[in-house]
């Protein structure tokens, strides 16, 4: 036998063996993979579907706080992650590449059509709470100038009456919320006004930015913890120029063929995240320093989707 | 010139006194050197004379002034200071570094550039090839020098050479040792000279200071310190052999006036010249000078064998070293030994040709003195 | 002559005509209305500036404390605790820029103030380190001539300490300077501005455009620094 022949039997049998062993390492028991963005909200929620999945017996992999947006949505699609809960908004715009929809049903069945038909993702339920973008002021200062909705806060600036603290109409916000097409700069053209200036922060910070008064008026996010305990206020947004983000478990079609009973299981759950209690939850994580998964037990333990563990 | 007495040094935290009760007195233009084994007081000594140490008990008498009522400052300023290490600036050129102490003092620029010139001719550095280098493009020797044209470029009357020529091989180090002595019989400094070799002592100094754990053994010439040491911690640093360090102490030219020898030929001497000299002469050698009386070389026995031609200048080859006539004795010797010939011939600065000394010129020497 | 021109004005305008060229194609060819929103040649001239305020403030006042500091850490009657230091500088410099930022923002709140006092901070370390180091350094034989030759101890400091501590004081000066232009886009973060406006949006909203003009201007600004510095040094110090 010639040298290369040797070769090219060692390989093809090299190749043979690897295919087997990678095969036999296929497990036997499918797992699903929950993965999430990096925020407090984004924890909790992985946390919540992760331990109401395992309570029905489902075995589960924790992918949770995984990265950003197009991060989990890429690990979906490829089939790393089989869940992970999403925004109707963020999807619309983000993958679908839609216009700004402001009604939340619209919203989401758009999307939900869209993503099963295009990638064999399924929308579960949605939450009723809508964790969108928010433009907030402190509450002494709205309630002393009168201003309740961001049509109120352009007509002050317009009125060039003087600025709370720090004295200017200055503006904190993300850096997301300076670049996208329904960010700042869209804002003040739609409700006709003009900040003296608007500053990009990390978006951790914008809070207490306007709580030490750096700042006389940021962006937020609905459902913030910090809103309530910083006693900060949220503008209605009589425009509607906001989008919708309101949140539903996206799972891959193959899972919920494994285990069919997902959408019985998530979909209560769903139903009972309201606004104020997701800012609750919220708040136990970032204001009381609890842990994502703690908090997520006891309230599905309080509200009885879970039984706890003897 | 300098008076020291009773001078004592105990550094912090130490209880033994690294100099103890000093005394000593150094005459106007004598060079005084400090010899011992490391650490037997002798830097501290000489630092405490311009004060970069202060002395914790006794005096030093400048021109008969306490030293500790002059500013340390302007005290320095006027004693040229030589290390080891030399010190030079890196940062600064030859000629920014000989002219320190000018600038120091803020003299004008006309008579800074006149003196630091003057200095680097003395100390044989050409101004025109030296003054724009950087001490890093300099040898050993020549770091040196400049070391000494800094000390001395503000002519100041007393100076302190702390192990001066430590730093060079042994060859540059007798031949900077010898330009020294000539500057020095020009200049005629008061120098406090320190070193650990007692070769290097009995070659420059005119007195002798031999120290030893912190306090003055003996101050004496070199001379008398050669003939009666003081105990037998002198005795043992003086060593055995006093004959050949006397060597030392004798310069070239001394001998060279007693010694009665053939005229050399000039180059255009005929060949049965050299044939008739080189059968008289005690050398076996026939030395030859051009017609400025600049040594040419000499011719053996084998030279007219081999080569041919009409006059002395045909034969003569050159000699591999000389020696000056401010060298010592020991200088010629080690010249004699390294060319492995029983003779030397003594040319001038300008390399004259002066005359021609022998080993056994140098044994009578040493036979006369014992 | 045709050499200095090259080295002081052609390079250094190779290095940002190519950087320049980027930008311009960049706000001319926007790929869709979030690059043209953030590149705009108002915008980009306003992160510069505000960098260039940050690296100008923080830099001036690290170079007078951290050479002032080191200078006064070297005389013999605090060069133990110039020791100490020199430690404590040491494993300051390994703590994360990011991190003195967090550490400054739960101290003193955010902004440009801020983030100026943190860089502040920070630069002072290599340079303060680089001076002591210098000095530190200088040959004592060449102090003791200086000495001994009657050089007042305040001479000795300006006409030979400094003089042959220069070139790593100039190197800490230079590693300072690049460390801070790299840590300055993190200003951001706290509401300070700057450059890491375009490089944080950009990551924010995934554009590799606005992300790449950002960090190709944080590059240019600290290879030209460091560059034009570099050579400016070699033609002071002539001796080593």
């Amino acid at each position: 036998m010639s040298m290369k022949r040797i070769l090219t039997i060692s390989l093809v049998l090299v190749v043979l063996v690897s295919f087997l062993f990678v095969m036999g390492c296929e497990p036997a028991e499918p797992t699903v993979k929950v993965g999430s963005k990096e925020f407090t909200e984004q924890l909790i929620l992985a946390q919540v579907a992760i331990l109401a999945l395992e309570h029905h017996g489902i075995p589960t992999e924790d992918e949770s706080g995984l990265g950003g947006t197009l991060v989990n949505r890429e690990a979906l699609e490829a089939g790393d992650l089989d869940l992970y809960w999403e925004y109707t908004g963020t999807a619309l715009v983000e993958f679908m590449a839609h216009d700004v929809i402001t009604d939340p049903e619209e919203a989401y069945a758009t999307i939900a059509e869209w993503d099963q038909a295009e990638n064999d993702l399924i929308w579960l339920d949605m939450t009723p709470f809508d964790n969108t973008y928010t433009i907030m002021m402190r509450r002494e200062d709205a309630e002393e100038m009168n201003i309740e909705t961001i049509s109120d806060l352009a007509a002050a600036i317009n009125a060039d009456e003087p600025a709370p603290e720090p004295g200017d109409w200055n503006f904190a916000m993300s850096h997301e919320y300076e670049a996208r097409d329904d960010g700042v700069d869209e804002l003040q053209e739609t409700y006709g006004f003009q900040f003296d200036y608007a500053d990009p922060m990390d978006m951790g910070i914008v809070y207490e930015a306007l709580r030490e008064k750096e700042y006389s008026v940021s962006m937020g996010f609905a459902t913030d913890a910090r809103i309530a305990a910083y006693n900060l206020v949220n503008l209605v947004d009589d425009m509607g120029f906001h989008p919708v983000y309101n949140c539903a478990p996206v799972v891959r079609q193959e899972m919920l063929d494994e285990f069919p009973e997902i959408p019985e299981i998530l979909n209560p759950i769903s139903e009972a995240l309201t606004a104020d209690v997701m800012s609750d939850l919220n708040m136990r994580v970032d204001i009381d320093d609890m842990d994502a998964d703690e908090v997520a037990e006891e309230w599905l333990i309080e509200e009885g989707f879970i039984e706890p563990e003897e | 010139m300098i008076k020291v007495e009773g001078l004592t040094k105990v550094f912090p935290g130490q209880t033994i006194p690294a100099v103890k009760d000093l005394n000593l007195e150094i005459k106007e233009g004598d060079v005084c050197v400090l010899v011992g084994p490391s650490g037997c007081g002798k830097t501290t000594t000489m630092k405490m004379i311009n004060r970069l140490y202060e002395p914790t008990g006794g005096k030093v008498y400048i021109r008969g002034e306490d030293h500790m009522k002059i500013d340390p400052i302007k005290l320095r300023l006027d004693i040229g200071y030589v290390i080891q290490e030399i010190g030079l600036f890196p940062h600064m050129t030859i000629y920014e570094n000989i002219a320190t102490v000018p600038n120091e003092k803020k003299w004008p620029r006309e008579k800074t550039k006149e003196k630091v010139e003057e200095l680097m001719h003395l100390v044989g550095l050409d101004p025109e090839i030296f003054q724009n280098r950087y001490p890093t493009a300099l040898s050993g020797g020549q770091r040196q020098r400049v070391g000494v044209a800094r000390a001395m470029v503000s002519d100041p009357p007393i100076m302190l050479m702390d192990e001066p020529f430590g730093a060079v091989d042994p060859i540059t180090r007798a031949r900077l040792q010898n330009e020294f002595l000539r500057i020095q019989e020009r200049m005629s400094k008061t120098i406090v000279f320190v070193t650990h070799d007692i070769d290097e002592a009995i070659k420059m100094s005119d007195t002798i200071a031999v120290m030893n754990e912190g306090e003055l053994i003996q101050h004496d010439t070199p001379s008398d310190l050669l003939s009666a040491p003081a105990d037998e911690f002198v005795a043992n640093l003086v060593g055995r052999h006093r004959s050949i360090k006397r060597l030392h102490l004798i310069r070239v030219h001394e001998i060279l006036k007693e010694v009665d020898r053939t005229e050399p030929l000039t180059e255009d001497a005929k060949k049965e010249e050299v044939e008739k000299q080189l059968e008289d002469s005690d050398l076996r050698t026939v030395i030859v000078v051009d017609r400025d009386n600049k040594l040419k070389g000499v011719i053996g026995a084998s030279d007219l064998k081999r080569k041919a031609g009409e006059v002395a200048g045909d034969y003569c080859h050159e000699v591999s070293d000389t020696v000056t006539d401010d060298a010592t004795l020991n200088d010629a010797l080690s010249v004699m030994l390294e060319c492995g010939v029983g003779y030397v011939a003594v040319v001038n600065e300008d390399e004259m040709y002066q005359g021609t000394i022998t080993l056994g010129d140098l044994l009578n020497v040493v036979r006369e003195d014992s | 002559m045709f050499r200095t021109l090259w080295v002081w004005i052609g390079i250094p305008l190779i290095m940002i005509g190519i950087v320049a060229a980027m930008i311009i194609y960049s706000v001319n060819n926007p790929t869709d209305s979030i690059v043209e929103r953030m590149l705009t040649y108002e915008r980009v001239f306003r992160v510069i500036r505000q960098h260039a305020s940050l690296l100008l403030i923080s830099m001036t006042g690290a170079t007078i404390v951290g050479v002032l500091g080191g200078i006064m850490l070297s005389r013999p009657s605090l060069y133990r605790a110039g020791r100490v230091v020199e430690t404590i500088v040491n494993i300051g410099q390994t703590v994360p820029s990011i991190a003195i930022l967090a550490l400054f923002y739960t101290i003193l709140g955010m902004g440009f103030r801020v983030a100026v006092f943190a860089l502040f901070l920070y630069s002072i370390l290599p340079i303060l380190r680089n001076t002591f180091a210098g000095i530190d350094g200088v040959d004592y034989s060449i102090i003791e001539a200086a000495r001994g030759m009657g050089m007042h101890p305040l001479r000795i400091l300006t006409k030979i300490e400094l003089p042959i501590a220069f070139p790593i004081i100039v190197a800490g000066f230079r590693t300072a300077i690049v460390i801070n232009v790299g840590a300055a886009t993190l200003a951001t973060f706290i509401g300070g501005g700057g450059l890491g406006d375009l490089i944080v949006t950009g990551l924010a909203v995934r554009r590799e455009m606005i992300i790449l003009n950002g960090a190709a201007l944080a590059a240019l600004s600290a290879i030209l620094l460091d560059y034009l510095i570099g050579k400016a040094e070699e033609r002071v110090v002539k001796w080593s």
